[in-house]
């Protein structure tokens, strides 16, 4: 059974026509991509993001939790001689430096996570509605209809309201706000790409509708779930930093940029340090995963690959 | 032709400048008979006898009077519509009500309208936990006279009367029990003539106020919840008052020459209380006192509210207070004792525990929530902490969810009745049970009429709150006023009530 398919693929692609088909050339791609500097630069950079995510506690230049109220707004030391807290301190007199390492993980984890479930669920509600259409279509597309007609902001905080600020519950509410988004481009995607004719020739060889859409379809899909995904996870990032600053985010001690920022937005005027570096971080994060995106479906997409 | 169009462009030109000269003026002159107030909490009643909350009163204050109120910075009880008062005998209580006082509704105030009020005042549910049954019967005199006469003798009773003694028009009160919260008629300078729930509420002067007509017209208070943008509010000249400006903002509006600062040392405690009804180590009193040990309130008064709030030591009582216990010593910030006083109570490791505070209804209120818990941490004990949104705190309380401790403040008036009487038996506030003679002590001193007798009773009660504490004691913040300078003669009263009675525009 598995063989026939394969065999035809082989056949197309000796046609000169880009079939998406996975594990096909990744490397080839993947070289593509690593060809460019600014490609490896920022994949230096993200990989020292993780890096400092997975930076111990213990090890960071001051402990991130612990209140000490007699160093409370220390001014940054950067560029003077003492060196103690290089970041400054906050209204509790926390290192920023280590906050903002330390903060790091929770918000990539939270932002992270929600962008792999947002992604999973849309895709599959996405592919299934496009690919199947009639009843599934609508049903599935009705549900979206009503996702996207509530305000993500609104609808995230009514959520968190509700359900209470925790870690999962932050993570899970900014999924359930994405997935629509995914459903409704990857659906267009697959009411076009189904119509092409290595589907056809796919579905005359009598392969079965899993397969389909796992070998034939979804490798198509890569291209808009890549861009969407980068561009969703730098929201996310925003989104979380807004139900923290709201003060609906995870609860202390736990910490994340945007509830840095909230934190400190009434000290604005004494110890600006205190917002501003955790704002840096996030713009910083924010940039690299956009370009990441954009890059990798230059790279990575089957339809554009030919053209290079 | 031409001459014409010139012609238009000078008149143009001139409108043009005199409307730049008058700008400015024009726009601010009417301002001067119109007082608007940046207020942070939507009343949900504008009846007397249906709240305790001070931010509520700061607009109903003005329309509905007392018989008597408080010095606006001591515990002191001063006559208002009550013009004098005395103890005929220890449960017997001859007041005199001031003569040709009308309600706004026309109703006359004299002293059956007091005795219908003071009725009103001592059946009302929000004060049951400080009226405690005390009143028997109320004879009128004549006109301006009136008797109260006890069941018991009751030293509270004129606090209590200066707390919650408002005078409604008896006729329109009583036809109109459930219209009287968003209609409230009284003898005040001000009358109600606009509530847009979530908005704003006008009130208008009443030309025949007995004290004569207010200098100021009309009182507008525009709701705005968020402090950042009541604030924005002040400081463009929108609202003339900000009440309850975050202390956070001290530094920044003191730089700003159009705004007066006005502190006040405040009476609202905050407190991390301990719920003992629920199993763990929270029930040996050891582990409550280590806790007190643990929390350095000096260091958060000083550091933390930058000076602007005073620390609750070892007691529920600021050395101001009638209540206060010279005798009854700090616990003194003192980690080292804290451990050991929990590896005395068999928790040498500590615990885990789990803390509830609000965030963003009082100033500081969440990074006071993080700070009790790092302290906490400190010693040994794990803190899992709620920040809450304050209606969900107040539903997660009312439905019993509080869990071992809840930090928020209480705003109590002056007098140690009626902070003991919260954690009496059968109170929402008591979360801790003491023996029978904790609540005996209080009923003992609600009747004691010597001063110094009643204080020493309410020292009996401190050094109990001291060796059994029914929470950590922490601090008392300042209340920070910010108000334009073109407002004149604006005083801050300890007990968070805005008073226009005396404010004029420059």
């Amino acid at each position: 059974m598995s063989g026939q398919p394969e065999a035809t693929e082989t056949a197309l692609r000796g046609a000169g026509t880009a079939v998406p088909v996975w594990g096909d050339r990744l490397g080839r791609r993947g070289r593509l991509f690593l060809r460019s500097g600014e490609n490896r630069v920022l994949l230096a950079l993200l990989a020292a993001l993780l890096l400092l995510c997975a930076v111990p506690v213990a090890r960071l230049p001051a402990n991130p939790i612990r209140v000490n109220v007699a160093l409370r707004f220390e001014t940054p030391s950067w560029g003077t001689a003492s060196g103690a807290h290089v970041l400054g301190t906050d209204f509790l007199g926390r290192d920023v430096l280590s906050r903002i390492v330390y903060a790091a993980r929770y918000t990539l984890f939270i932002s992270g996570i929600a962008t792999v479930l947002a992604t999973a669920s849309g895709t599959l509600a996405g592919l299934l509605a496009g690919y199947y259409g009639g009843g599934t279509d609508a049903a599935i597309m009705r549900a979206v209809d009503m996702m996207m007609a509530f305000p993500v902001i609104l609808l995230v905080l009514a959520l968190v309201a509700v359900l209470g600020p925790s870690l999962f519950n932050v993570i899970f509410v900014l999924a359930l706000s994405a997935w629509a988004a995914y459903a409704r481009v990857i659906r267009s995607a697959v009411l076009s790409l189904r119509e092409m004719d290595f589907v056809e020739a796919a579905r005359a060889m009598g392969a079965r509708d899993t397969r389909i859409l796992w070998h034939h379809l979804l490798p198509g899909l890569v291209s808009p779930i890549v861009v969407i995904s980068t561009f969703q996870l730098a929201r996310f990032i925003l989104t979380e930093s807004a139900i923290s600053f709201l003060g609906l985010g995870v609860a202390p001690p736990m910490a994340t940029w945007g509830g840095m920022i909230g934190d400190g937005r009434n000290y604005l005027y004494e110890a600006w340090w205190v917002t501003a570096f955790p704002g840096a971080a996030i713009v910083g994060t924010v940039l690299i995963f956009n370009f990441l995106g954009d890059a990798m479906r230059d790279a990575f997409d089957p339809f554009t690959i030919g053209r290079r | 032709m031409r001459i014409a169009r010139l012609v238009t462009m000078a008149a143009l030109s001139a409108a043009l400048a005199a409307t730049l000269v008058a700008g400015p003026g024009g726009a601010a002159a009417p301002r001067r008979t119109a007082l608007v107030v940046g207020h942070h909490l939507d009343p949900t009643t504008l009846s007397a006898e249906q709240t305790t909350t001070a931010a509520f009163q700061s607009v109903f204050a003005h329309i509905t009077e007392q018989l008597v109120i408080f010095a606006p910075d001591k515990a002191e009880v001063r006559p208002w519509l009550a013009t004098g008062w005395k103890w005929v005998n220890p449960t017997t209580l001859e007041m005199k009500v001031r003569a040709g006082v009308k309600f706004t509704n026309g109703e006359e105030f004299d002293a059956e309208a007091a005795r219908y009020s003071i009725e009103v005042l001592m059946r009302a549910g929000p004060y049951g936990m400080w009226t405690r049954g005390a009143l028997n019967r109320i004879d009128v005199v004549d006109k301006t006279t009136l008797r109260v006469h006890l069941n018991r003798q009751a030293a509270y009773f004129l606090p209590l009367l200066a707390r919650g003694g408002f005078v409604y028009p008896p006729r329109y009160h009583r036809e109109n029990p459930q219209r009287y919260g968003s209609r409230p008629i009284g003898t005040g300078p001000f009358v109600l003539r606009e509530w847009a729930r979530g908005s704003h509420i006008v009130l208008e002067r009443f030309p025949g106020y007995w004290g004569g007509p207010h200098p100021i017209e009309r009182v507008t208070f525009r709701i705005i919840p968020e402090d950042t943008a009541r604030m924005a509010a002040l400081e463009a000249g929108e609202i003339d008052i900000a009440l309850n400006a975050p202390i956070t903002y001290y530094n920044r509006l003191k730089i700003n020459r159009d705004l007066a600062l006005h502190t006040m040392p405040g009476l609202r405690k905050f407190t991390a209380f301990f719920n003992t009804r629920l199993e763990g180590p929270l029930r040996d009193r050891r582990v409550r006192v280590a806790m007190n040990h643990a929390v350095d309130q000096k260091a958060i008064a000083n550091r933390v509210f930058g000076g602007q709030a005073k620390p609750l030591e070892g007691q529920w009582f600021l050395p101001a207070e009638y209540g206060y216990s010279a005798a009854v010593k700090a616990y003194g910030y003192n980690p080292e004792r804290a451990r050991k006083l929990l590896a005395e109570a068999g928790v040498p490791n500590g615990f885990e525990t789990a803390l509830r505070y609000t965030v963003g209804r009082y100033p500081l209120d969440k990074e006071l929530g993080e700070i009790v818990s790092s302290y906490l941490e400190a010693v040994g004990i794990k803190v899992r902490q709620f920040p809450l949104e304050y209606g969900e705190f107040l539903r997660q309380r009312t439905a019993g969810q509080m869990g071992p401790i809840h930090q928020w403040g209480l705003l109590v008036p002056p007098d140690a009745h009626f902070s003991f009487t919260l954690y009496i038996k059968g109170s929402i506030y008591r979360f801790h049970d003491y023996p029978e003679e904790w609540d005996r002590l209080i009923d003992q001193a609600a009747q004691e009429l010597d001063p110094r007798k009643r204080l020493a009773l309410y020292e009996r009660l401190n050094k109990m709150a001291y060796d059994d504490p029914f929470g950590i004691y922490l601090i008392v913040p300042n209340d920070l006023y910010a108000v334009n300078r073109r407002v004149q003669n604006f005083t801050p009263r300890f007990d968070e009530v805005l008073w226009l009675f005396d404010v004029k525009f420059q």
